[in-house]
């Protein structure tokens, strides 16, 4: 059963009948882990690198955020049974797209942001699909642990 | 030739900074000023197929939080005034040794261990900061590093 | 088998991060010996078991080239596989150091994942 991540939103489960999906990743990151052993695994979309202050008093969701949003991913994964160690931590998105203001590094500043956070985390990418111009579509297989990307302009789906 | 590596420099430090410092900067210019308060400076020599120096200079709020960034700390956890310099003399080498890279692709250059000091806010700026060829101003939240390339017999 | 290995830069920061990668990677790394210059690697090879180096090329007493042409000219050594980890990526200083014998060459800066990417990449090699 597909279930659809939404912008700025968050799914962790162990059911091995969900795919967890999430589209047009153009500036924000998907960000999926997996334990392989626990069979659990989460889908995170974040829009924006940092929470302002007072953004959880604005009633903006705080996995909009890749600070926010980020580690509370982590902390669900654990909370469904994920070790930290065994979790396969995989990235997509990050592209140029030209947003409302037209400035055209905000995908290249969630990179940095995600880079930092797991690095800070203690964390390494098994397998990344960042950068470039297109937006993405990804989902995340909980059965098989396999993410899978879809992007306009190549033919067909990728695994990462 | 010399045009070349200048137009380098920003590029050089820029996906420095993101690499391996997790940094991006809110703006980028071309004209040089003294950041405000205590700073870090670092230079170091570059010979080969063309010699050189170059010369930074980074706020010390700035400072700690690149070594915090490269090390992988929180950026409010203490982290000995050595080792921020150390991390600075890394960066001055990554940066310089990527716009040269960046333009002697096929040419060859050494550098020489970066010579880093402190600067307090009272004292004269360095004399790599004057007659430099090109200059790089990079601002951040939490201060700013300027870069001074020069051409010829370093100081 | 653990892996034990040789980290030579004369920017301690740098070789703080370098073992950090490697900690972080999933490698069953044994010992990480440190080496600020080429002069003291060659005494830490000489004594110590490595199963890999990573090393820098500009380092005082002596630099990365002079040390690779060092491990190159020793039987003992010459099969260590050597990862040049260096801000110099001109295809002269790659052409010269793999020429000299380095079996991979990553340039500064990196992200972990290049540096764990490529030593994968040489570990793998070595037990084939």
């Amino acid at each position: 059963m597909n279930v659809v991540v939404g912008v700025g939103d968050c799914c962790v489960t162990s059911d091995p009948e969900n795919v967890l999906i999430t589209y047009a990743l153009g500036s924000c990151v998907g960000l999926a882990v997996y334990d392989p052993v626990a069979h659990v695994g989460g889908l995170l979309h974040f829009m924006l690198p940092c929470a302002p202050p007072g953004s959880a008093q604005s009633g903006k969701s705080p996995w909009t955020y890749a600070d926010s949003g980020i580690p509370m991913l982590f902390r669900e994964a654990y909370e469904h049974g994920a070790k930290k160690s065994r979790l396969r931590v995989r990235a997509a998105g990050g592209a140029q797209i030209m947003d409302e203001s037209g400035i055209f590094n905000i995908g290249q500043r969630n990179c940095v942001a995600l880079r930092k956070i797991l690095w800070k985390a203690g964390v390494m990418l098994a397998a990344e699909d960042m950068g470039g111009s297109q937006a993405r579509t990804m989902r995340l297989e909980i059965a098989s642990g396999r993410v899978l990307l879809r992007s306009p302009r190549d033919p067909g789906e990728k695994e990462l | 030739m010399t045009d070349q590596v200048v137009e380098f420099l920003p590029e050089a430090a820029q996906h420095t900074l993101e690499t391996m410092f997790f940094s991006v900067p809110d703006v980028v210019s071309a004209a040089p000023r003294r950041p405000a308060g205590d700073l870090i400076a670092a230079t170091l020599a570059f010979h080969g197929s063309h010699h050189g120096q170059l010369g930074l200079l980074v706020s010390e709020p700035l400072a700690r939080t690149f070594a915090a960034n490269f090390f992988g700390c929180d950026e409010d956890s203490e982290i000995a005034s050595g080792h921020v310099t150390g991390v600075i003399a890394e960066l001055a080498n990554m940066i310089c040794g990527a716009a040269l890279t960046r333009r002697e692709s096929s040419g060859a250059f050494d550098l020489s261990a970066p010579r880093t000091f402190r600067l307090a806010a009272a004292e004269k700026s360095p004399e790599f900061t004057s007659g430099a060829t090109s200059a790089c101003c990079l601002e951040f939240p939490e201060g700013t590093l300027v870069l001074y390339l020069s051409f010829g017999t370093p100081l | 088998m653990a892996f034990e290995v040789l980290i030579v830069d004369d920017s301690e920061a740098m070789r703080k991060l370098i073992v950090r990668v490697i900690s972080l990677s999933g490698f069953e790394t044994g010992r990480c010996f440190e080496a600020s210059n080429g002069q003291e690697a060659l005494d830490i090879l000489r004594s110590n078991w490595v199963d890999i180096v990573l090393t820098d090329v500009n380092m005082p007493v002596m630099n990365g080239e002079e040390l690779l042409e060092c491990v190159a000219a020793d039987e003992m050594l010459r099969s260590i596989p050597v990862l040049v980890v260096s801000t110099d990526a001109t295809s002269h200083r790659v052409d010269r150091m793999m020429s000299l014998g380095a079996k991979g060459y990553v340039a500064k800066p990196f992200s972990p994942e290049t540096l764990r990417h490529r030593m994968e990449q040489l570990l793998g090699a070595s037990n084939d």
